[in-house]
């Protein structure tokens, strides 16, 4: 009697749908909080654009995107974006010159070459690289790399140049290149190796010739990301690019970024509502999209390498 | 497939063989100790520099016309507040969205697209965080530029981080601990709350949150918009400068907390070199009372060739360093402003 009773409570509880509120709450709640990433998303678009369109109704894109000149507190201000375009891709090119073939050659030998213990010590004092802060990186561009090693040995150098920043923001990103494609070589499959070793393949020739091939789709998404890193970097190349919208090739002359400028910008007192106020918007929007767009690619050659091998 | 193919392959004779191989070893070891040997030189030279400054008045007072007895307490205060109200609000929120996508939510296009967007907020250049700030918290919201707007603008910078090592943590857990709560009637929820932090230490949340509250700390651009101003309604007295903003965006570049988690296994010796970083800042700042109207563009060039002269005199190096400071300084034109 007393058994059939608990088992008709069991089967009950089970059938009954119960509304279960608290529940309910908790799960909208831990909805909201998964949904805020898309919110962040369109925060940074709607704020961007908006702005950016006020912007543009003052300044013509036209003039924006192809002028060459960078003047926005001048008087006659000019907006041409190009100065600080230039600048942020050349020192994004260069600090990448700097920091794949360190990160490439430092993942291949943490990968193929290093003991466990080696590794173990190694890997992570590398990664203490892309914690320290940007502000001290910046200065020791500043004052270690720029008069202790770009000015002697390159002749006709400033205190500010723009390769002293890129040769720090390489150093910086090296760690996140190195990491990211010692991940890949090291989900190849060691088949692959064993296959060459088989063949009579020295580890240079495996190295360079097998595993690198095979991780290359990850390879290419650390270059990626870390060009879009070098490309956003902003308070190394604030302290030590030297802050002058400079049309140039040459990373030895001072320049300003996008970056750079906004921080400019953003430290003085431009009144709310300017135009010069709201140039910081247009090119935070110029920003937004050039890294969305390597991000994005970034994230398809991190998909492909997963799928190839896990 | 012929012998040749094959020591074609491998590279020619044994000894030329060898000799590459060691070659080659060697240029990868050197890429690696580049790294590593720019690591060691600026600790040294930070640690060098920052250590002999840095005491207990250093850290106690007030900033000061006087460079000797200028301190970053409320640097110090500023951090720590920015960087507990951080912990206290992204540590939750990030928390609940990896269980919500982990544990919670249904395989559809929604779940995908905050996943995406998830990885690709990681990447977003932190300025830009920056300028959503003031526009969202600062402007719309009306927060001003306080500690609070700073605050929300470094949890949405590091909520991706914290999302990402959580939900790691959360994939340890192995399936049968989920099965079995399903197994004996527990909902979803019940699986999650009674039955994972069981199996999922500490640890593995935590991480995300040190790693994230170490990118927060040692964060400056996103600052300048938000943040950066009212560390100075924290000081104890009046503030000893004039109020135009100078001081501060100094003072919220530089700081850290002492305590704080960070990564590396030499928390104690950051703080120092970013104070150090801040203090000579600051010194050169106060040292000039007059100071001349924002030096920019050209000028700064030609002071550089003013430090290359002094630097060829006996005797000047003193002044080429305050120079030199000097230009880091006009490299922040509205500081000097």
């Amino acid at each position: 009697m007393q058994t059939a009773r608990a088992g008709d409570a069991v089967v009950r509880d089970l059938t009954r749908s119960e509304p279960r509120w608290g529940e309910r709450i908790v799960i909208a709640v831990l909805f909201a909080c998964g949904i805020l990433s898309i919110f962040t998303t369109a925060g940074i678009v709607a704020s961007l654009s908006f702005e950016a369109f006020e912007f543009f109704r003052a300044v013509s894109p036209l003039e924006f995107f192809t002028g060459t000149s960078w003047g926005p507190t001048f008087k006659p201000p000019s907006f041409g974006v190009l100065p600080l375009l230039n600048a942020t891709v050349l020192i994004g090119l260069t600090s990448m010159a700097f920091a794949l073939p360190l990160g490439l050659g430092s993942a291949i030998y943490l990968s193929e070459f290093a003991s466990p213990r080696v590794r173990a010590v190694v890997k992570p004092a590398l990664e203490i690289l892309a914690g320290i802060p940007t502000v001290v990186f910046g200065y020791f561009a500043l004052n270690v790399v720029s008069p202790g090693l770009v000015r002697p040995l390159i002749p006709g150098t400033g205190v500010f140049n723009a390769l002293a920043a890129s040769l720090v923001i390489g150093i910086m990103i090296v760690p996140l290149v190195a990491s990211i494609s010692e991940d890949a070589m090291r989900a190849v499959p060691s088949g692959l190796r064993e296959a060459s070793y088989g063949m009579g393949a020295t580890r240079r020739i495996t190295a360079l010739r097998v595993v690198l091939p095979a991780a290359l789709s990850g390879i290419a998404a650390a270059s990626i990301l870390a060009l879009s890193r070098a490309i956003g970097e902003t308070m190394i190349v604030a302290i030590a690019a030297g802050q002058q919208p400079n049309l140039s090739v040459d990373p030895r002359e001072p320049m300003q970024t996008m970056t750079a400028f906004i921080v400019q910008i953003s430290l003085g007192d431009t009144p709310y509502g300017s135009v010069e106020y709201r140039t910081i918007f247009a090119i935070g929007m110029t920003l937004f999209a050039l890294t969305l767009v390597l991000n994005i690619a970034a994230l398809r050659f991190v998909r492909r390498f997963r799928e190839v091998y896990e | 497939m012929s012998a040749v193919a094959i020591a074609g392959l491998v590279g020619g004779r044994r000894e030329e063989r060898s000799l590459r191989e060691l070659a080659f070893t060697s240029l990868l070891l050197l890429a690696l100790l580049v790294g590593l040997v720019t690591l060691l030189v600026l600790l040294v030279d930070v640690l060098g520099r920052g250590l002999p400054r840095l005491d207990g008045d250093f850290l106690r007072n007030l900033d000061s016309r006087i460079p000797e007895r200028a301190g970053i307490r409320p640097a110090l205060v500023g951090t720590v507040w920015l960087m507990g109200l951080t912990a206290a609000i992204a540590f939750p929120v990030g928390v609940g969205a990896a269980i919500y996508l982990e544990e919670l939510a249904p395989r559809n296009r929604l779940t995908r697209l905050i996943e995406v967007n998830v990885a690709n907020l990681a990447a977003v250049p932190s300025v830009i965080y920056g300028l959503l700030g003031l526009a969202v918290f600062v402007r719309a919201m009306q927060m001003g530029r306080s500690i609070l707007a700073g605050a929300m603008t470094l949890v949405l910078l590091i909520l991706p981080v914290i999302i990402v090592a959580s939900r790691e943590a959360l994939r340890a857990v192995p399936d049968s601990i989920r099965q079995g709560a399903y197994a004996v009637g527990a909902t979803r929820w019940q699986a999650v709350w009674h039955q994972t932090p069981a199996r999922s230490p500490p640890p593995g949340i935590l991480t995300g949150l040190i790693l994230g509250l170490s990118r927060a700390i040692g964060e400056t651009a996103p600052l300048d918009h938000p943040g950066g101003l009212d560390v100075r309604e924290l000081r104890a007295g009046p503030p000893v400068r004039p109020v135009h903003g100078d001081a501060d965006p100094d003072l919220q570049l530089g700081v850290a907390a002492p305590d704080a988690p960070t990564r590396t296994p030499r928390p104690r010796h950051r703080p120092a070199a970013r104070a150090c970083c801040c203090h000579e800042r600051d010194r050169r700042s106060i040292s000039e009372p007059v100071r001349a109207p924002m030096v920019r563009r050209s000028s700064a060039s030609s002071s550089a060739l003013e430090a290359q002269q002094a630097r060829a005199e006996p005797g000047g190096e003193r002044r080429v360093r305050l120079r030199e400071l000097r230009f880091g300084y006009a490299a922040f034109p509205p500081c000097g402003a």
